[in-house]
């Protein structure tokens, strides 16, 4: 991290870091060539989309390796319709190198709606196979939208906890990095808002009045451990908690997502500690 | 709303979600008649509970829900522990 060491008259040391994100954007697929596919009725044996993530695939940092400054997690998006004539469900298992992570259900999908998962897997790399089953409760639901996206969160991970760091500012892109489109496809992101706050620190308590999408300035705050992953603060949807999933009778995907990217944190590090 | 449902409690159910996600979605519609859907996370072994809209658990779905874990409700700042 870029930094400049300072000592004050009273003994304390200040370093000044800056982390700039650059996000490419998210990883759009086309698993099936144009051509819906049908969903089985129970968990097929082999999970249908199978991924390899690339290094493309992560948002980076010139001034740091930013896979060690925040936690990588994935966003994976399947959607769909509902075309069986009768309210379906649709349940979903997505696994890291044939591990299951996360596991789950919509309930119910009213016939001609469109369906959209949202998948959450943490602290992924380069070179993880990410796999999705996809299964439904009837016949002739079908799958046709696939995409991916690496959202770094936990920022500040590789500090040591307990840590004070002063004058923490965060800064969000304008959402333009995150366009969910594709050909013949209506996509809707429900911004996250107010209602979905920052953790400061990371024990559970939350400031409402900080969304994501307006820039945070904090004077004073502390490295917290969560998980056994230190931080400076956390989010909810898409990093401490699970993503909600949903249906539509227009938007596909209809998603409840993380359209801000955090494009820069400044803070000085300070050799306090605070137990 | 959204609900969450936390460890250790679930541990003695995890086996079955893994081998089974059906058993578990269909022990979820029976106790919990307005699910819209939920999740569960092999990592945090916590299962998230969606409810449409505005919509909460009653107090008969939570006394049910009680018996895997301690029921959080998610949309309020401070997450709120409800049983």
């Amino acid at each position: 991290m870029g930094g400049v060491g300072v000592t004050t008259k009273h003994g304390m040391r200040q370093s000044r870091k800056t982390i700039n994100i650059t996000h490419p954007g998210i990883r759009q697929e086309n698993y099936h060539s144009g051509t819906p596919a049908t969903l089985p009725t129970s968990e097929p044996g082999t999970p249908q989309l199978s991924f390899t993530l690339t290094s493309g695939d992560f948002p980076s940092s010139n001034d740091c390796v930013l896979s060690q400054f925040a936690m990588p997690n994935l966003v994976a998006i399947a959607a769909g319709k509902n075309t069986s004539g009768v309210t379906a469900e649709v349940l979903y298992r997505i696994s890291v190198n044939s591990v299951s992570v996360e596991t789950g259900s919509l309930i119910p999908v009213a016939n001609n709606r469109y369906w959209s998962l949202a998948m959450l897997a943490r602290d992924v790399k380069a070179g993880d196979v990410i796999t999705i089953a996809l299964w439904s409760s009837a016949s002739n639901v079908i799958q046709d939208y696939e995409s991916l996206l690496i959202v770094p969160v936990a920022h500040g991970r590789g500090l040591d906890a307990g840590k004070v760091v002063l004058d923490l500012s965060v800064s969000f892109g304008t959402g333009t990095d995150y366009v969910w489109t594709t050909t013949g496809i209506k996509p809707k992101v429900v911004s996250m808002t107010a209602r979905y706050p920052f953790h400061f620190p990371v024990d559970g308590s939350t400031d409402p009045a900080q969304g994501v999408q307006h820039a945070v300035n904090v004077p004073i705050a502390r490295l917290s451990s969560l998980d056994g992953v230190n931080s400076l603060f956390r989010f909810d949807y898409g990093d401490l908690l699970s993503l909600p999933n949903s249906s539509s009778a227009t938007y596909h995907p209809y998603v409840e997502g993380i359209p801000y990217p955090i494009t820069k944190i400044e803070f000085t590090l300070t050799d306090l500690v605070l137990p | 709303m959204r609900y969450s449902i936390s460890a250790p409690y679930l541990k003695g159910i995890d086996l079955k979600i893994r081998d089974k996600p059906d058993e578990l979605d269909n022990l979820l519609r029976k106790n919990v008649e307005n699910l819209s859907g939920w999740t569960y996370d092999f990592d945090r072994k916590t299962l998230y509970l969606f409810l449409d809209g505005e919509l909460q658990l009653t107090g008969a779905q939570l006394a049910k829900l009680a018996s895997f874990g301690e029921v959080v409700r998610l949309d309020e700042p401070g997450w709120e522990v409800l049983a």
